[in-house]
């Protein structure tokens, strides 16, 4: 390559401005569509170029319309994962975000023909990829020839995957997999989706590499590929999937240790995002997109921010959740977020400001909400549209105002912002609530009624049933109460606090 | 397709660009509450008791009469 004019991340000579390269690859996926339909050279999904220092070549994905900024940030941060996990087996990643830079990968095709211990060799490879992938709780890699690659370096064969990869390169595969299945390009219906579990679709992925990778005069290869086929379906993790390929490779012992040392998944966790690499992403990457295009950042970013002020709020830490939320509000006036801050300026000792802040906000949500998401002017004619309020949105925010109005001891008031927030989107804790309010303004017989709604709900909290039993006690309806205390014993048999509190109040 | 309807690609792409939107996959923690309200006080035994025992009087009471009237 000649000297770079373009350089990409400060660290690496581009063959072209990534500006322009990104608008390329962005059309590209474009011309893919959601639906597999249109086909692109692989090429046009990629920025070649070299690391400056080390001269190695590289392959870089780049980001695209800010309206993908959140499957890129996610990307990005599953990239950096992969970047620390530094297995042999997969494609260095040399930098992520904004963009992955990959090494140069081996070719994607096509996949050769091996021996029976060369195949096996990759799949017991490809099941130690998939365990780590696992335990980062990546549930799905791509499985196609672009992304799951192979090399050959002195008559040895070894996987080199791809990832976390495109979706739209895994798009390519599937086309060109389904041409070769289908060469008369008739319309089929379009495969149901799977309901398998990412271990099953994980299991039968490796053990079709490994039928693809064997050579046709592997004979007894296809004898135990037969075996592998009918004890896969047995395996509930990838290294007891490894295991049943260790008869047929060359190195057995220090296959085995390897085996040994995967880790074992049986249930793909629960990613947890990282919210600050993502707050900091959104709050760099702002600043370099277009007004018009700000929200497709904004709205996402100011998510993040109240994701990290619900943990720091759970945390104890309410000081720096306030700051989050502050600044989620500045980024989109979500009346959720203003319910957050309310209730965290409660905490904070500042219930009349947290009161006066969610009054507002909810006016003005429930003004849009009953507008549907229309703009008028005043003479009643449409001028835009505004961000629409989900009802249960709306009833989150009522039922916090209702709730602090409460322990403001403004019965009242909170009642009837318990009452809308019922209407809107019942649950168990707002007829609990509900009940509370207008038990404390002298409607016994209602309460009760809410209460045991809210019972309904949700049986098993004690609670809810306890409030039931004191309104019913109230009403002289004895029996009924104790009926109410004695199946939530049922339920509960082992609870001793709530034997301890029957037997105080209705005896033994 | 874009070309029949006399537009270019990218304003073919810029018509179908989805609306900016909050991602659902980004709510998975259920934001903070205000304490629930104050558990209600509930009689303690003394008063159950003492209305258990008018309830077991008055049964008793009931009980008595019509005996009274046959002795009568």
């Amino acid at each position: 390559m000649k000297r770079a004019a373009h350089v990409y991340a400060e660290r690496f000579a581009v063959e072209r401005d990534p500006a322009s390269a990104a608008q390329q690859q962005e059309a590209a996926r474009w011309e893919i569509g959601p639906f597999d339909r249109g086909s692109v050279p692989e090429a046009s999904l990629w920025l070649h170029g070299v690391e400056i220092e080390t001269k190695q070549r590289v392959w870089i994905a780049l980001r695209g319309h800010p309206v993908g900024w959140v499957a890129n940030v996610e990307t990005e941060v599953r990239a950096r994962a992969v970047m620390a996990s530094r297995s042999p087996f997969i494609v260095p990643v040399l930098h992520a975000g904004p963009g992955i830079v990959y090494a140069e990968p081996p070719p994607a095709r096509p996949r050769p023909q091996l021996r029976a211990a060369d195949a096996a060799a990759c799949a017991v490879q490809a099941c130690e990829v998939v365990a780590q992938m696992h335990a980062l709780g990546e549930a799905a890699p791509y499985f196609g020839p672009s992304h799951l690659r192979l090399s050959e370096r002195d008559g040895v064969w070894r996987i080199a995957w791809l990832l976390p990869g495109q979706w739209a390169l895994d798009s390519l595969d599937r086309q060109l997999a389904e041409r070769a299945r289908n060469p008369t390009g008739k319309k089929r219906p379009a495969p149901r989706r799977t309901e398998d579990s990412p271990i099953t679709v994980a299991r039968r992925a490796v053990v079709e590499l490994f039928a693809e990778l064997l050579g046709p005069h592997e004979r007894a290869g296809r004898d135990e590929l037969e075996r592998i086929r009918r004890k896969a379906t047995e395996c509930a993790d990838m290294p007891a999937l490894a295991r049943l390929f260790l008869p047929l490779v060359a190195e057995p012992v220090e296959c085995a240790a390897r085996i040994e040392a995967m880790p074992v998944v049986r249930t793909v966790p629960k990613r947890e995002r990282d919210w600050d690499a993502i707050i900091r992403d959104g709050e760099a990457t702002l600043p370099s997109i277009s007004r018009k295009n700000a929200a497709y950042v904004a709205l996402p970013l100011a998510c993040a921010y109240h994701q990290r002020a619900t943990r720091r709020a759970a945390a104890g830490e309410p000081a720096l959740a306030l700051e989050d939320v502050e600044r989620a509000l500045k980024l989109d006036p979500c009346v959720t977020y203003a319910a957050t801050r309310a209730v965290l300026r409660d905490r904070l000792g500042q219930r009349a400001a947290a009161r006066a802040g969610l009054a507002t906000a909810t006016v003005a949500a429930r003004a849009t909400f009953a507008a549907g998401g229309v703009v008028r002017d005043n003479n009643g004619v449409i001028v835009g549209t505004a961000e629409r309020v989900a009802p249960a949105d709306l009833a989150h925010a009522l039922e916090v105002g209702g709730l602090l109005a409460l322990h403001d001891d403004e019965p009242v008031e909170a009642m009837d912002a318990l009452l809308e927030a019922f209407t809107l989107a019942p649950t168990a804790a707002r007829a609990h609530a509900l009940g509370a309010a207008l038990f404390r303004c002298g409607h016994v017989a209602a309460a009760a009624d809410y209460e045991a709604r809210s019972v309904a709900l949700a049986p098993d909290e004690p609670r809810y049933v306890w409030a039931l039993v004191g309104s019913l006690l109230r009403l002289g309806r004895a029996e009924e109460a104790r009926e109410q205390a004695l199946a939530l014993l049922r339920r509960s048999p082992d609870d001793a606090a709530q034997r301890e509190k029957f037997a105080r109040v209705f005896g033994a | 397709m874009a070309g029949a309807l006399g537009l270019t690609a990218a304003e073919a792409r810029a018509d179908i660009i989805p609306e900016p939107r909050r991602p659902s996959e980004w709510k998975e923690t259920p934001p903070p509450m205000p304490e629930p309200p104050p558990e209600k006080e509930l009689p303690t035994l003394p008063l159950v008791v003492l209305l258990a025992v008018a309830v077991a009087t008055a049964s008793a009471l009931r009980l008595r009469q019509p005996a009274a009237q046959v002795c009568g």
